[in-house]
């Protein structure tokens, strides 16, 4: 037995040996050196660990791990490890778009090597969500597996687990949840920061680049007023489609202001509008990565809640692709220029 | 009277006892599940009782053993109206134009983009050149897009023009008239001539865009309230300069350009050295503008 312990082990390092060996030979062949972005693909894998580890426990990580690696468990415990790993699909693909987000507003801030190359440097953060998305799939696979595993579990087991009820953490929040709160924001606070380090002089504090009172003023106001139509017995779990719908109106609410200025010409209310569109989906996703995810997965992990819902799925699926649109239909507004006779 | 049966019933028990081996195996395995799962639901809540996030909300809007200052914060007339308030300024502050660095980011980039849009398309301007005073001489240039593919620049020391260059379809002539000398370039790159290094960037409208494009470095865009005219301002570190274009909004032309060298202290601008004054008028086709034949006096065409 433990010689097929050992066997399975080594086969599963074996393949990310591969993996990793095809990953080193493409970057150091140089060929697809367009499609790296240091910086992107930073925030994707820090934002993705930070907060896993805001929503887990260090004894939940190492199981869900295990669970993924093939070793059987108790169905309460397989349970939170597939929490996990859906909650580690989502949280690649959330920090993918932010990563987007946040490095489109770096480029677009820093205006260093002209016009051609910030469209450049704007047009290379839409790399980040790549990043995201390959991490998410290859984080969804062991969340359909364990998803298949519980579906097809025996009865023998289960009947093991009526009396022995999976364990519900006590602790709301835990120290490595803190830790993964900072880190998190520390990573946020590299992503902006790092560009403008070496700049001798600079207009604008970089805190003024993502902090747009605006759309923050909005996007919390609109989900409270959301959060207190629902009720506050089902707060936890309307939070996050209630951040990805304030988001959504602050945006569709900037793009008005935006094409209100293409009409009338004036290029000050276009970028107004731009501004709001884009810290609107900077705010809610923002929002839904640091309360309404964390909130949902302590809420699933507790067993207060099955899984999370169909609207709050489509919430942080949906909503940061909304987002990615918004951006680019942004970038093509800010390098179309405007015809005057 | 009838005795009341024990609540512990063998459900599990008397389901197999009815329907014995009526159920396949897949079925029978899934009901279990979801019995089981049932029955965790209803055991798990009494044995945690409201921990975590449900707990915090059930306190932030059922405050009962809180100080009446926190309660009052925490109650839900007062998120209600903290979420109105919020709503109302939001919206308020966009309504008037907050300011922002991402905003201003935004109409600069947009600004020059439409500029040398706008440059690029335009086929023909005179452009005044004025330059610092080098030892008490003062040389100026006076510039002629006179059609697409076709520049003129005058250079002129004291009034009178001294050397006189031409682009007509990629090819480049330098005049002397003075020592009656005729000069002829494959490409401005080749001219080593130096009195007309300072105006190479602006002999066409691409080379013009193109260095908006890729060598300026756009700081910011600045507009007075009601003007029609704005101030875009550059800088070009690798040459030590900074760069003030002030462009006509209804045209999204430049009106003017200063040149000056970037300050070491301040990285703002320093003695201004050069001043263009743009005139986007109509060609002047005439003989004299065109590149001579043979040379006459001046320069001018005989």
């Amino acid at each position: 037995m433990p010689n097929e312990k050992n066997k399975r082990l080594y086969l599963i390092l074996g393949r990310i040996l591969i993996v990793a060996a095809l990953a080193a030979a493409v970057v150091l062949s140089g060929k697809f050196r367009g499609f790296m972005n240091a910086r992107g693909l930073f925030f994707v894998l820090a934002g993705s660990v930070t907060l896993a580890l805001a929503s887990f426990s260090f004894p939940e990580i190492g199981a869900a791990f295990k669970h993924a690696a093939g070793a059987r468990g108790e169905r309460g415990d397989v349970r939170i490890s597939l929490a996990f790993w859906e909650a580690a699909a989502r949280n690649a693909w959330m920090s993918g778009v932010m990563g987007t987000i946040l490095n489109f507003i770096v480029a677009l801030c820093t205006l260093s090597g002209g016009i051609a190359d910030v469209a450049t440097r704007m047009a290379g953060s839409f790399l980040a969500t790549v990043y995201g998305m390959v991490l998410a799939v290859i984080c969804a696979v062991p969340a359909w597996k364990l998803g298949e595993v519980l579906r097809l579990e025996p009865a023998g087991n289960v009947a093991e687990t009526i009396r022995k009820p999976a364990p519900v953490v006590a602790k709301s929040i835990r120290f490595e949840n803190v830790l993964g709160y900072l880190l998190f924001l520390v990573a946020v606070a590299w992503t902006t920061f790092k560009p403008v380090l070496g700049m001798a002089y600079l207009n604008f504090s970089p805190f003024d680049w993502v902090l747009y009172w605006p759309s923050l003023l909005v996007v919390v106001g609109g989900t409270i007023a959301l959060v207190l139509f629902v009720g506050a017995a089902v707060a936890g779990r309307v939070l996050t489609p209630a951040l990805a719908i304030t988001g959504l109106v602050g945006s569709l609410l900037g793009f008005i202001q935006a094409l209100l200025g293409i009409a009338g010409k004036v290029i000050s209310t276009v970028s107004a509008g731009i501004t709001f569109v884009i810290a609107s989906c900077f705010m809610a996703m923002l929002g839904m990565m640091l309360v309404g995810a964390p909130l949902e997965d302590r809420l699933v992990k507790t067993g207060r809640m099955d899984k999370p819902s169909a609207l709050s799925r489509a919430a942080v699926y949906v909503f940061p692709l909304l987002a990615l649109i918004f951006l680019v239909v942004a970038l093509i507004l800010v390098i179309t220029p405007i015809k005057k006779g | 009277m009838k005795k009341e049966k024990p609540l512990a019933v063998d459900i599990d028990g008397l389901l197999k006892d009815a329907l014995h081996d009526d159920l396949p195996a897949e079925a029978e395995r899934r009901m279990q599940r979801r019995l089981a799962e049932f029955k965790g639901m209803i055991e798990r809540p009494a044995q945690h009782p409201a921990t975590s996030p449900a707990r915090f909300w059930q306190r932030l809007f059922l405050p009962k053993d809180r100080p009446s200052a926190v309660r009052w914060i925490f109650n839900k007339q007062a998120l209600a109206f903290l979420s109105i308030f919020m709503l109302a300024v939001g919206g308020f502050l966009q309504a008037i134009g907050h300011r922002s660095a991402l905003a201003e980011s935004l109409t600069s980039l947009r600004t020059s983009v439409s500029v040398a849009d706008s440059i690029r398309q335009s086929g023909f301007m005179e452009c005044r050149v004025q330059m610092a005073a080098k030892e008490g001489v003062r040389s100026d240039y006076v510039i002629r897009w006179i059609q697409p593919g076709m520049t003129r620049v005058d250079v002129q020391k004291d009034g009178e023009v001294r050397e006189t260059l031409w682009i007509t379809n990629g090819e480049v002539v330098i005049v002397d008239p003075l020592k009656n000398l005729r000069q002829k370039f494959a490409s401005l790159k080749q001219i080593q001539d130096s009195v007309f290094q300072p105006v190479l960037g602006f002999l066409s409208p691409a080379l013009l865009a193109e260095n908006m494009d890729q060598r300026w470095q756009l700081e910011r865009f600045e507009q007075k309230t009601g003007s029609h005219q704005g101030t875009l301002t550059f800088t070009n570190h690798e040459k030590g300069l900074f760069l003030k274009m002030i462009v006509d909004l209804d045209t999204f032309l430049p009106v003017q350009i200063s040149r000056s060298r970037l300050s070491a202290e301040h990285g703002g601008p320093a003695e201004e050295v050069m001043r263009l004054d743009f005139t986007w008028n109509q060609p002047d086709l005439s003989q004299g503008m065109m590149l001579p034949e043979t040379l006459g006096k001046n320069g001018s065409a005989l």
